[in-house]
């Protein structure tokens, strides 16, 4: 194929899930929610040929599961695995230097790229004075040219009863209505499936926003959460 | 229709996250705005004269413009492509068709996988990637097109180019878009005189032929005085959504102004800034009375935003001159045995990453300057939308070689060029328009 062509545009995402050790009794609804996602994809060829999806885990450090993919290509997703603490600036610093990355790859190959999308979800508050808020400012920063745009999730320890979480949850997001808690009283599990459900349809639907020549990034809250900007 | 295609189509209320502006867009080294332009230079009243206010109602058509709506491909409805289980492997489909050419760097999931090491003949054998192979397997299902040797041909699936886009049969025009008159999946129109040819075509995309959403695009071409044609191509803003009304106001509205303009001036140049002002008021003067908006631009651009490519084109014997403006990522080429040449518009394609912050009618452009071109015989003028301005890129590749192989040193037929115009190729699914005008030599 010549260099000459150009292949279309795509649209990068990137699932950044915690693994702390809390995670430990969900990580499998996160899982099933990862298959049903590759199993959507197929259906949706089309919206799948424009999106390209990579999912990182993160704890102490950050384990890359699954490099920026084409979904098609993808026969099986690996499966997260609760481990260690809960190091935000870990999960920031990687996509800081992962992101430019994979932006010049996909170029050369020959796409255009739109901003990326990063969503992040978290069960519990980072590690404390691991300087994570310096790390976030890097990574969304205008002057960072990849900058992508971050939505952000809390569940478990970081639902709406949790006030302070609630204000981490907003600081990661890149805009205060990118920012989602799981609703008091929901039960862990259901509020990640509900999370998985809503990353689904938002990678559906943005391969065809695309199609369309739209320029936003549509997305579904998930059910029974609110935004955290609410929780005061 | 069986339960292909149907995951992710009922979408509820989608929460819009902002884009325009803030959001997947981005160009080099500089943050998104709001789109350039104003919007307060649009008259926000009738307050152009009704010598140069043409007819605005759907039901009027300029005389020459033949819309023939053209049926999709029959549908495939045994066509296995989207459900059949893909995820056997077949090493020795890599690399024997041009849509595995690609190879591209292997693109696993890493970390758990199980896959053999770097160098590994099977490895290297997997490596063109499954959706290349799945595309090899999709092409080689399609019927040929088949020559009857009567005239007929049997076609029933598009040109591929590269990788194809999956085969599926359109669905209905979601109500929310069925608002103004009925609007044809494809409108083709064609003529030509002693010393001219053109051919148009306006086709709905893959990607609203398979969302439901109506085509966006649209064109008029009309022969304003002897040997003087002006062509308007536009295509809506899809974020608004109703554009395919402000499509078809702009395009209609800027040729007829333009027709009355040279039979009240007897063929003077056009003043392109006062036909695109008017287009803009009609914009707005349609949103209001068709949708009900308030009668400003900022209430019309919401509904019904629509990019513009416009050119005035005169012929004699040395071929053509064209006078060319736009507004939006819509563009113009040159088709020479040299290939293309931008005329007007169309993308940076050297951005950092793409931005989606077109503008379109009723926004204004701060300035207005017609681009001119000679087109000698034997050279194509090419007004085309984004849609077909994107895969071309810059005509150096394989669309291009398929649009000069088809349109330089001969003129096809009408049908011949919309079956073109309509090629397959992966992630490429917008409308697409385009005009093509051919000067002849003169005997």
């Amino acid at each position: 194929m010549s260099t000459e062509d150009s292949l279309g545009q795509v649209l990068p995402i990137y699932f950044v899930a915690d693994e702390s050790g809390s995670m430990h009794s969900y990580i499998g609804e996160l899982n099933d929610g990862l298959n049903t996602l590759l199993d959507e994809l197929s259906k949706e060829t089309m919206a799948a040929s424009k999106v390209r999806f990579s999912i990182l885990g993160f704890s102490d450090n950050v384990l890359c599961h699954l490099d920026l993919a084409d979904l098609r290509d993808v026969e099986t997703m690996p499966a997260l695995a609760a481990r260690g603490s809960t190091s935000y600036a870990a999960a920031f610093n990687d996509l800081h230097q992962r992101i430019p990355a994979d932006v010049a790859r996909l170029k050369s190959e020959g796409y255009k790229v739109n901003r990326p999308a990063v969503f992040f979800l978290t069960d519990g508050m980072p590690n404390a004075g691991d300087g994570w808020e310096a790390a976030h400012t890097a990574l969304v920063d205008s002057s960072f040219r990849e900058h992508p745009n971050v939505l952000s999730f809390g569940v478990g320890a970081a639902n709406a009863e949790n006030t302070v979480s609630a204000k981490n949850i907003v600081a990661v997001a890149t805009k205060e209505h990118f920012a989602f808690v799981a609703a008091s009283g929901t039960d862990t599990g259901t509020a990640l499936a509900e999370f998985s459900k809503s990353l689904t349809q938002s990678v559906v639907s943005s391969g065809q926003a695309l199609a369309d020549g739209g320029g936003e990034l549509p997305f579904e809250p998930p059910e029974n959460f609110v935004m955290a900007v609410d929780i005061l | 229709m069986g339960k292909r295609f149907r995951a992710g189509r009922e979408s509820k209320s989608w929460f819009r996250l902002p884009g325009q502006g803030d959001g997947l867009g981005l160009s080099e080294g500089e943050e998104d705005g709001p789109p350039s332009g104003s919007l307060s230079d649009v008259p926000d009243g009738p307050g152009v004269p009704s010598a140069v206010a043409p007819q605005l109602e759907f039901t009027e058509r300029p005389a020459n413009e033949l819309e023939r709506g053209v049926t999709s491909p029959a549908p495939e409805m045994s066509d296995p492509v989207v459900e059949t289980d893909e995820r056997d492997t077949a090493p020795e489909m890599a690399g024997d068709t041009e849509a595995a050419e690609g190879g591209g760097p292997a693109r696993r999931p890493s970390g758990g996988q199980t896959s053999p090491p770097a160098g590994d003949p099977d490895r290297i054998a997997r490596d063109a990637s499954m959706a290349e192979r799945k595309a090899a397997r999709d092409l080689e299902r399609r019927a040929p097109a088949r020559q009857l040797g009567d005239g007929r041909w049997w076609v029933e699936h598009p040109v591929v180019v590269g990788a194809p886009i999956p085969v599926f049969e359109s669905i209905p025009t979601a109500a929310l878009h069925r608002v103004g008159p009925y609007r044809p999946d494809t409108v083709i129109d064609a003529w030509g005189e002693s010393h001219y040819a053109i051919r148009a075509a306006s086709l709905r995309g893959y990607g609203h032929r398979h969302d439901g959403r109506p085509r966006q695009d649209d064109m008029s071409v009309t022969m304003i005085g002897e040997g003087r044609m002006v062509v308007a191509v536009t295509d809506g803003v899809s974020s608004a959504d109703q554009s395919h009304l402000g499509a078809t106001v702009a395009a209609r509205w800027v040729t007829q102004a333009a027709e009355n303009h040279y039979r009240e001036t007897t063929g003077t140049r056009i003043d392109w800034a006062e036909v695109v002002r008017s287009a803009a008021w009609a914009m707005v003067e349609q949103a209001s009375s068709a949708l009900g908006t308030e009668r400003t631009a900022e209430a019309a651009e919401r509904v019904v935003a629509s990019t513009l490519v416009a050119a005035d084109i005169t012929f004699d014997a040395t071929g053509a001159e064209a006078e060319i403006v736009g507004v939006g990522d819509s563009g113009a080429w040159v088709l020479s045995p040299e290939g293309f040449e931008s005329a007007v518009g169309g993308k940076d394609s050297e951005a950092a990453v793409v931005s989606h912050s077109v503008s379109g009618l009723p926004r204004l452009p701060s300035e207005l300057s017609p681009t001119r071109c000679l087109i000698k015989p034997g050279h194509v003028l090419l007004l085309g939308t984004d849609g077909f301005g994107d895969p071309l890129g810059t005509g150096n590749g394989e669309v291009g070689r398929l649009f000069s192989d088809s349109l330089l040193g001969r003129i096809p037929a009408p049908l011949e060029f919309a079956h073109l115009l309509d090629f397959s190729r992966e992630t490429f699914d917008d409308d697409r328009t385009l005009v093509a005008v051919w000067p002849l030599e003169q005997e």
